[in-house]
């Protein structure tokens, strides 16, 4: 695929998406070698995120395949349209006794009663889409085979119609919270890249972007804040989201400045266990202390 | 170019990162791509080169060396040999007069490498990797290694698994209804809905898991750890098995139940005594047949080390006649097995198998094969 560098850097920016050069450098890689890029990371820091942006940078179609426990192929690639193809066979009984049972096999065989799932949908699409698969580690072993197979050849096969090959490739991004380990055949397809949580700088950009209300020193002790949380041994550190809810929580509530008090009032919109609550507490005034300086 | 960028493939291989030959590939089209400015350059290779996260300290430090010292060809310093074979260490270094030997390269990675890598850079990682790094050692570490803390941790990290595990083995034993026979009766009731067209399909639904288990564990200090996690692991399965019995032994067998993912023994047990299979053994023939069947499934969680008491192995085979398969679950290593007063290689030939079990990850792999 013919794109810069430049480009890349330029539209993910257009996107409003805060980035380091890592993550560029990668993504530009993954569009020139027209590769999988796998995206690891802790839950919230932006892997979906990206997949969004990029579909938009590309002006295209986002395609998303969510996956959970026991997705099958029925859910993810294609099903047959039964109730239609019997209501089909039905109404030709009533119309006409003569239709030949060739034609009406190959009628209700027919693409009319495929139902496209995610993955048919990315392969037939008229246009080069971004195809997300979503939390790919949540899948079984079996259904991660069955990717490996659509992700190295972009064609699918259907008993009943044949081979159906990509129009266009899309570009594919998995994500992955390593609920657990990937096959090492799919991550040998792949091309891998792991987003972190932003730093200080990066999450105050990131609030500047999307939360402009607030004031430049708000913005700036919120992130600090948060970063400092995320260095304690929490169950789930707070993601950008909350970050961002929180910081529109603390406008909402007319809070200009931080002092514990009101990071008390408000921790729950950051931190959803109650066990890291009760951990940060104690915690909340050297944070704070921290974060002004 | 290429060239030194196949030296610093072989680099990186050597410093443990595993990468395949189309990874290499991919590695040399992302440099193409990607072209020369430094941090482009690294980043380019990571993505095609490193797949875990874990390995990325290191990936780092090997492409600093290498592209660091002026010219990228000619690394100036080989470290990797003083990691390699120790025999090759002092050659590697000498630079004058005749050219230098080839230090031999490490062949391709084994595990306990990386692992031993991992150990070294404790705290170098985000923390979401260290989490996941300190948990992957925990897995692989011998039961019988573990310290109090650390058997802790592992219990706690059972408890997470569990509820995976469970996910896994009710998806296997049970598969959803839409891979199963047509319910004839019940989609024609629901048909008359539709005037009579069947529009939507009643499956049968498959019967419960077919497998009767009957465990016996060992619950003496040396297996301590193994029973624990088998019985955390097991214990909330137990609804997706036609039956489950426990019993725990030292030198009797007692029945005992789960609850709570615990081992509670139905009656008092001397936790000092010597563990004793062979009178186990007997004693779950004397008493407890009733409760093998023809699609029981035994399995039997120990280290077998019987303190030279009789091994009795003929009532296993008596059992075993009785039953559908009985696996025995090793709680030791391999290389200790039939060494000292263990005497598993006496049972073995009345077991269908006898898988080894001597750390986390190795009995969770040995319970997957109860869905199989």
């Amino acid at each position: 695929m013919q794109i810069t560098e430049q480009e890349v850097r330029t539209g993910l920016r257009r996107g409003r998406y805060v980035t380091t050069a890592r993550v560029e450098t990668a993504v530009f890689v993954a569009l020139v070698l027209e590769k999988p890029l796998l995206v690891e990371g802790p839950a919230g820091a932006g892997k979906t995120e990206l997949a969004k942006v990029l579909a938009e940078m590309l002006s295209t179609e986002l395609v998303r395949l969510q996956c959970y426990e026991g997705l099958d192929e029925a859910r993810a690639l294609y099903e047959w349209n039964y109730q239609k193809q019997l209501l089909r066979l039905q109404a030709d009984r009533t119309l006409e006794a003569g239709s030949s049972w060739q034609t009406l096999s190959k009628d209700i065989f027919s693409r009319e009663y495929l139902l496209e799932r995610p993955l048919l949908h990315a392969i037939t699409a008229e246009r080069r889409v971004v195809l997300l698969i979503d939390e790919v580690d949540k899948s079984d072993e079996e259904f991660e085979a069955f990717l490996l197979e659509v992700l190295s050849d972009f064609q699918v096969s259907v008993p009943e119609l044949g081979t159906i090959p990509a129009r266009h490739r899309p570009v594919v991004v998995l994500t992955s919270n390593r609920a657990r380990e990937l096959s090492e055949a799919l991550k040998r397809r792949c091309l891998h890249l792991y987003v972190d949580f932003p730093g200080v700088e990066k999450e105050a950009e990131i609030l500047a972007l999307k939360v402009p209300e607030a004031d430049e020193a708000l913005r700036e002790q919120v992130a600090r804040f948060v970063g400092r949380l995320r260095k304690l041994d929490l169950k789930k550190a707070p993601s950008i989201a909350e970050t961002l809810d929180w910081c529109r929580a603390l406008l909402a509530l007319g809070i200009a400045a931080l002092d514990a008090a009101a990071v008390r009032q408000t921790l729950s919109l950051l931190l959803k266990h109650e066990e890291d609550i009760r951990k940060a507490e104690p915690k909340i005034a050297s944070a704070l202390s921290d974060s002004r300086r | 170019m290429r060239e030194a960028l196949t030296e610093f493939l072989r680099e990186v291989r050597a410093a443990g990162i595993p990468v395949s030959l189309a990874e290499g590939i991919d590695a040399l089209r992302a440099a193409a791509a990607a072209g020369v400015e430094r941090e482009r350059l690294r980043e380019a290779l990571a993505a095609a080169m490193v797949k875990d996260e874990i390995d990325r300290p290191t990936f780092d430090e090997v492409f600093e060396r290498f592209f660091s010292s002026g010219s990228p060809r000619r690394p100036k310093k080989r470290r990797v040999a003083a990691r390699g074979a120790a025999g090759s260490a002092g050659s590697g270094q000498q630079s004058s007069g005749a050219p230098p030997a080839r230090p031999e390269w490490p062949r391709r990675t084994a595990a306990p490498a990386v692992r031993d890598a991992e150990r070294r850079r404790a705290g170098e990682y985000p923390r979401e990797v260290e989490r996941r790094r300190a948990r992957r050692l925990l897995l692989a570490k011998p039961f019988r290694e573990l310290d109090p803390l650390e058997a802790e941790e592992l219990s706690a990290l059972a408890e997470e698994i569990a509820s995976r595990f469970r996910g896994r083995m009710r998806r296997r034993l049970r598969p959803a209804a839409r891979h199963g026979r047509l319910d004839f009766r019940r989609t024609l009731r629901r048909s008359i809905e539709h005037g009579g067209a069947a529009l939507e399909l009643e499956l049968r639904r498959r019967r419960p898991g077919r497998i009767d288990v009957v465990a016996l564990c060992d619950v003496s200090g040396s297996v301590r750890h193994a029973t624990d996690f088998f019985v955390a692991l097991l214990g909330p399965c137990a609804g997706l098995l036609r039956s489950l019995r426990v019993f725990a032994f030292i030198d009797h067998a007692v029945p005992a139940t789960i609850e709570a993912g615990r081992l509670i023994p139905e009656t008092v047990m001397d936790f000092h005594a010597f563990s004793d299979l062979g009178q186990t053994l007997v004693e779950l023939e004397f008493h407890y047949a009733s409760a093998l069947t023809r699609s029981t499934l035994l399995l039997v969680l120990g280290d077998a080390r019987n303190n030279r008491r009789p091994a009795r192995a003929d009532v296993l085979g008596r059992l075993r006649s009785r039953v559908r398969a009985v696996w025995w679950l090793a709680a030791e290593p391999r290389v200790r097995w039939g060494t000292g007063d263990s005497a598993i290689e006496l049972y073995r030939l009345h077991c269908d198998a006898v898988l080894e079990c001597a750390d986390a990850g190795s009995l969770l792999a040995a319970l997957e094969r109860l869905a199989r």
